[in-house]
This record gives structure tokens, C-alpha cells and sequence, in this order.
């Protein structure tokens, strides 16, 4: 090990290049690390958007899941498929939308008695 | 440089928790603004890019997996956010870096030194900041630019050749 770092620097004492590199290599290294300027956090806070990314992946499932809705019981409506078992699921929507609409008219009016 | 963060701020910061969000921020600002500045060389555009790096951070965060560290996460996003944001900035910045580069007499070693990594390649860069900036091996450095490690071999070889081809005849400031 003695002998290899004797040979090294040797050679460094002989080789501008290595030298050279020795040198770069060491002024890397003490390249300074800056301090942030002042208040960087707080303006970076201030241009964030309102809702975060995960609240606005919740709302376009959300939005996803009625056009779905809307969609499928449109293509029920449609009469394209007329067999026994699309009709039974028909015939159930329309109650289950039937039974929603009644509960929301009711509950309507109650808040305007009040 | 940068401190631990704990699980459950990061946990909560990727739900959106705004507290927790800012939390992150003061933990990973000195990084992220050094990477900024050691690939722009410039204040106001370290500045730029830094902020461009937290908004990239808080879009992106739900595709963080927890179960993975979440600094060399973060690196990534804010070494491929900087390059992205030079990028675009390129033709409207470019010339009057070049200007500046050329007419400036530089007068000391670290000076010198600045100028000769800016005039590098972007891709050289870095790699160059990401090795002595945050002291990271060659693999890591592959995983951060994603690209392979023969790759991040070359291009620090190259970096370093042209760096000491560069600094050659002003190798007595240098000592």
C-alpha cells in the first residue's frame, strides 16, 4: 500500500495532467452549497393550485362514475335490448328513479313549509 | 443536506395536507434550489426553477410510493423539472448567458471553474452536479437521469476531460 501511494505521487509530481485532474476533482468538491433565498417556501405555498391533486382525482371519478350511470341508463331506455332480463332491470330503475324523485319532492316541499 | 422526513408527514402531504406539504418544502428546499442553481448558474433562475420543482412536486406527489425512499424520488423530479424547464426556457435565455460567459473576464479559480461547467453539456451537467453537489454513486446517478450506467460513466469521463482541457492554462490559479 506504502509503495503504491510513493508510486502515486511520484507520478504526480511528474504528470501535469494528472495533477491537473487531482486539482479539478478536489475544486469540485468544495463547490459551495447555497443557502435558498428568503421566504422560497412561502411564495412557492402562495402559487399552489386550491385543491390538491388527490381531491381533484376523487371529483373526476366521481364525475366519471355519473356519466356511467347516466349512461348505461340511457342504453336501458333506448329499447335496443328488449329481453326479459334488461326489462326486469328496466322495469326496476325506473322505480328506483320513481321512489328518488318522490323522496326529493317531498323533502322539497317540507323545506319550504319551513 | 437534507433532513429525515418523517413517514406520516409525507404520507399526509400526499393526501394533500397543505401543512404537511410545506413541512416537505422547508426539508427539501436547499436541495432542490442547489440542483436549480448548479444547472442554470444563475439566481433568479435557480429561483424560477425551484418553484416550478414544488409545483411539479405537489401535482405528482399521489404518484409517490411510500413504500420506496423519498429522496431519490424527489432527485429525479427535481433534476428532470430543472432540465425540463431549461429546456423550454432555452431560446429566450441562452444568448444572453453566452454573452455573459464570453465577456466576463473571470477573475478567480471558482470562477473559472463556474464557467467551464456551464459551458458543459446539459446532460454532463448533471451528472456532474449530482456527483459532487450530493456525493452520488454512478448507479445512483443512472437512476436519477434514468439512463444506463455505462452511460454516466462516459459522460463524467467527458465532463472531467473537458473541464481540465478547459482549466489547463490557468492551472496556477487553481492550486
Amino acid at each position: 500500500m506504502m509503495s503504491n501511494c510513493d508510486d502515486t505521487r511520484d507520478h504526480l509530481e511528474t504528470c501535469e495532467d494528472c495533477r491537473l485532474h487531482v486539482v479539478v476533482e478536489a475544486r469540485m468538491r468544495t463547490l459551495p452549497v447555497l443557502e435558498p433565498p428568503q421566504g422560497l417556501v412561502e411564495r412557492a405555498m402562495k402559487a399552489l393550485p386550491r385543491v390538491a391533486p388527490v381531491k381533484r382525482e376523487f371529483f373526476r371519478l366521481a364525475a366519471a362514475a355519473v356519466m356511467l350511470v347516466g349512461l348505461s341508463v340511457a342504453a336501458l331506455n333506448s329499447g335496443l335490448d328488449e329481453t326479459p332480463a334488461v326489462a326486469s332491470v328496466k322495469a326496476r330503475t325506473g322505480q328506483a328513479i320513481e321512489t328518488t324523485s318522490a323522496m326529493f319532492n317531498v323533502w322539497r316541499s317540507e323545506l319550504w313549509k319551513h | 443536506m437534507t433532513p429525515d422526513i418523517p413517514k406520516d408527514t409525507l404520507l399526509r402531504a400526499r393526501m394533500g395536507d397543505r401543512e404537511a406539504f410545506r413541512t416537505v418544502l422547508e426539508s427539501v428546499q436547499k436541495l432542490a434550489y442547489n440542483i436549480a442553481y448548479r444547472l442554470t448558474w444563475n439566481p433568479a433562475d435557480a429561483e424560477d426553477a425551484t418553484q416550478e420543482v414544488f409545483l411539479r412536486l405537489f401535482r405528482n406527489f399521489p404518484q409517490y410510493d411510500p413504500s420506496q425512499p423519498f429522496l431519490p424520488w424527489f432527485r429525479r423530479l427535481a433534476t428532470n423539472c430543472t432540465l425540463n424547464w431549461k429546456e423550454k426556457r432555452r431560446p429566450t435565455s441562452e444568448l444572453p448567458d453566452q454573452i455573459a460567459v464570453h465577456d466576463a473576464a473571470p477573475v478567480d479559480a471558482s470562477e473559472r471553474l463556474h464557467q467551464a461547467i456551464r459551458e458543459l453539456p446539459q446532460e454532463y451537467q448533471a451528472c456532474v452536479t449530482l456527483k459532487y453537489l450530493e456525493d452520488l454513486g454512478v448507479s445512483e446517478i443512472a437512476q436519477t437521469l434514468q439512463v444506463p450506467v455505462g452511460t454516466v460513466k462516459t459522460w463524467l469521463f467527458r465532463a472531467r476531460e473537458i473541464l481540465v482541457q478547459k482549466l489547463k492554462p490557468h492551472v496556477e490559479t487553481l492550486l
